[in-house]
């Protein structure tokens, strides 16, 4: 009879709290995190500008991403209310740009202040509630608000909406993408911090434990309430502040930009990118909002001509599909594909770690 | 200037989302296209008659969409937040029937048929795999089903704006009023076929087993039921009951893109009255259709969508779990 081996226990556990929830471990990850950065500041050099100017969607898609992510994947409350928000972000922006003429940074504070008193209120209604009218909601929110927004444009502004100037930060105007490229890196790369540190906080174990059972996070002491209005409110100001950058880059602010297909790409973007997963809200914006550059490529190639009508008909297909395949077959999305990737040629040529080396 | 000249990735995305602003619909009617007044009555009785007929007929609509989610919803804990794509999913279907010159019975038959094989299909292929997953997974999917529909409705049906005409006049005289026909056939249809529905639910053995899986799914199971088998049953009646709604509607208005809002109004009657109330959904079915069409009568058609929710959010802080909904539904924190 084969007696089973006890796993030999490494010597070199993480024991120190810093070392466990350290985000990059040892020489190796921290040389791979500068040549990462080396190549995201180089990235606009290399690329032709409309290839940066698509990066710049990118950036600006992670960031709202970002928040969704944080406020479905981890608290568990479905938002189809993220075109509402973004909405919200680039309407308080205009606005107040056009009323009193305030410079870009100070806009989008006011944008994100104005997203998260109306994220507030949304959680006040819709704490009493379940996930599922929760989520309902936000639809209704999403409709309302897009009828409030056309009503204000229709009544104060142009038929255009409101067109904004140049954005500058002191000195320097923002013209080119590359200058846009490096405002939207810095600003992305706070924001994915943030939420990496977040989540390793107590307000964002907090935001986990609620979202996984309210009922039981109570009963561990944790303040429901309080999760769920911190978690909305935080959320919906970082989505208006990306609504507000997306809407100083585009020039102009107009409600017909905030469809409903617009939230449903973001929900697409973490379903695809991995629900819950920092990583994965970056991976999942990133693919959905290159796909429909990708898709024309690949019909140009195939020599497909289609009329935009049509075209757009099929970029809604390949989402809706892109959902439901992910949601049933890769519940954890490209971030779990990622992982598996990455440790099945870590460990190559071998299936899987010895137990002893798994802990460095 | 460069970011400004090339293509905006934001109009991009606005090419994704064809769901523009609701068109107006409802009480329009009943200002603009109001029959002729039969001689014999005074006008303001016709007015009455006609306002009455476009709120019973919306009524009935919008009962039949809610009666649709709120049956799969009872069965399968799945809100559909696809109701309006897949109403107008099939009503493309009637609308194609109709205009390749078959007459209109036919066409509903052909829809009611796809509308049928829809349901089963959305079950066997996705819900199935999700059942027992938190209520968020069922829900997010329905939204992916949504999308593909509503991507499908462009590719295959071109997605304009088509009608479903049923070859009758234009009027129909009922004692002295002359009422437009297309609201007084979706009047009809509609509380028809909510009442063929609820009583079958209520009384045929098939009701019984689909009560019996909504109630307890475990139990059901060990007394034997196959309950895979009800709960395509029940999806596919559900998405029966939608797809009626959706002809219904393009019979009396138009089929498009942006009518899909009838299933936003369908869910806000559901949560009033209660998500797993069929009584709740059917009285909360009147008070949207009053508020929808008072508000076009009497400020603006524009603001048909957000009157609603108004209500809606004055219930939510009332009675959360709606009029007629089970407390125990809501787990509140």
């Amino acid at each position: 009879m084969i007696t089973p081996r006890a796993p030999r226990i490494p010597a070199s556990l993480p024991i120190s709290a810093g070392r466990t929830f350290a985000l990059r471990r040892g020489r190796a990850q921290w040389s791979s995190v500068f040549v990462g950065i080396l190549a995201l500041l180089a990235l606009p050099v290399v690329l032709p500008p409309f290839w940066v100017h698509l990066v710049n969607g990118c950036l600006i898609a992670v960031i709202g991403a970002v928040a969704l992510n944080l406020l479905t994947g981890n608290a568990r409350l479905v938002s189809l209310g993220q075109a509402a928000f973004l909405g919200i972000g680039a309407f308080a922006a205009g606005l107040v740009q056009r009323a009193y003429n305030v410079p870009f940074p100070m806009a989008l504070g006011c944008a994100a202040l104005a997203g998260g008193l109306v994220g507030y209120v949304v959680a006040q209604l819709s704490l009493r509630l379940r996930a599922l009218y929760v989520a309902v909601t936000t639809l209704v929110l999403h409709f309302a608000v897009v009828t409030l927004f056309s009503f204000v444009q229709a009544v104060f502004l142009d038929s255009s909406g409101i067109l904004l100037p140049l954005p500058s930060l002191g000195v320097l105007e923002l013209r080119t993408p590359t200058q846009w490229y490096y405002l939207l890196l810095a600003i992305t790369a706070l924001v994915v911090l943030g939420a990496l540190n977040l989540l390793r906080s107590f307000i964002g174990r907090r935001w986990i434990a609620v979202g996984e059972h309210d009922v039981a996070a109570e009963a561990l002491g944790v303040p429901v309430k309080q999760a769920k209005l911190s978690a909305f409110t935080a959320t919906s100001a970082v989505t208006a502040l990306a609504g507000a950058l997306s809407a100083y880059y585009v020039g102009t602010v107009s409600f017909e930009s905030y469809t409903f297909g617009l939230a449903i790409a973001y929900l697409a973007m973490i379903i695809v990118g991995g629900i819950g997963s920092v990583l994965g809200s970056v991976l999942g914006a990133m693919f959905i909002t290159l796909l429909p550059y990708v898709l024309d490529q690949l019909f140009l190639v195939a020599d497909l001509k289609f009329r935009p009508n049509i075209l757009a008909g099929i970029h809604q297909i390949v989402f809706g599909t892109l959902i439901v395949a992910f949601l049933l077959f890769e519940p954890r999305g490209l971030a779990e594909i990622w992982r598996r990737m990455r440790l099945s040629a870590s460990n190559w040529p071998f299936q899987y770690r010895s137990a002893s080396r798994v802990a460095r | 200037m460069e970011a400004r000249a090339s293509a905006s990735w934001d109009q991009n995305w606005g090419k994704l989302g064809l769901l523009p602003l609701p068109a107006p619909r409802g009480g329009e009617r009943g200002r603009s296209n109001l029959p002729p007044i039969h001689p014999s009555i005074s006008p303001d009785c016709a007015l009455v008659a006609a306002f009455a007929l476009t709120v019973v007929a919306s009524w009935g609509i919008y009962a039949l969409l809610g009666l649709g989610i709120v049956l799969v919803y009872r069965t399968s804990r799945i809100l559909n937040i696809a109701g309006g794509e897949i109403a107008m999913f099939i009503g493309y279907v009637g609308a194609l029937a109709v205009a390749d010159g078959l007459p209109f019975p036919i066409a509903v038959a052909l829809a009611i048929a796809a509308a049928m094989a829809l349901g089963v299909a959305i079950f066997w292929l996705a819900i199935r795999r999700v059942m027992g997953e938190p209520p968020h997974v069922g829900l997010i999917l329905t939204v992916g089903i949504g999308t593909i529909l509503n991507g499908l409705m462009i590719v295959l049906f071109g997605g304009g704006m088509v009608a479903i005409p049923t070859g009758l006049p234009a009027f129909t005289t009922i004692g002295a009023v002359r009422l437009p026909t297309p609201d007084v056939v979706a009047a009809v249809g509609a509380w028809l076929c909510v009442a063929i529905i609820a009583l079958a639910y209520r009384l045929t053995n098939l009701g019984l087993q689909m009560r019996a899986v909504a109630e307890r799914v475990m139990l059901s199971a060990q007394r034997g039921l196959n309950v895979d088998r009800t709960l395509a049953l029940s999806w596919m009646i559900g998405i029966l009951a939608i797809g009626l709604a959706g002809i219904l509607h393009g019979e009396r208005a138009l089929i498009a893109l942006s009518a899909s809002v009838i299933g936003v109004s369908a869910l806000i009657a559901c949560l009033i009255g209660g998500m797993d109330s069929i009584k709740g959904v059917v009285l909360a079915a009147l008070i949207v259709a009053l508020t929808e069409n008072f508000t076009a009568l009497y400020l603006d058609p524009r603001y048909v969508l957000i009157a609603p929710v108004v209500i809606l959010l004055l219930i939510l802080i009332v009675r959360p779990w709606g009029l007629f909904g089970t407390v125990e539904e809501l787990r509140r924190v």
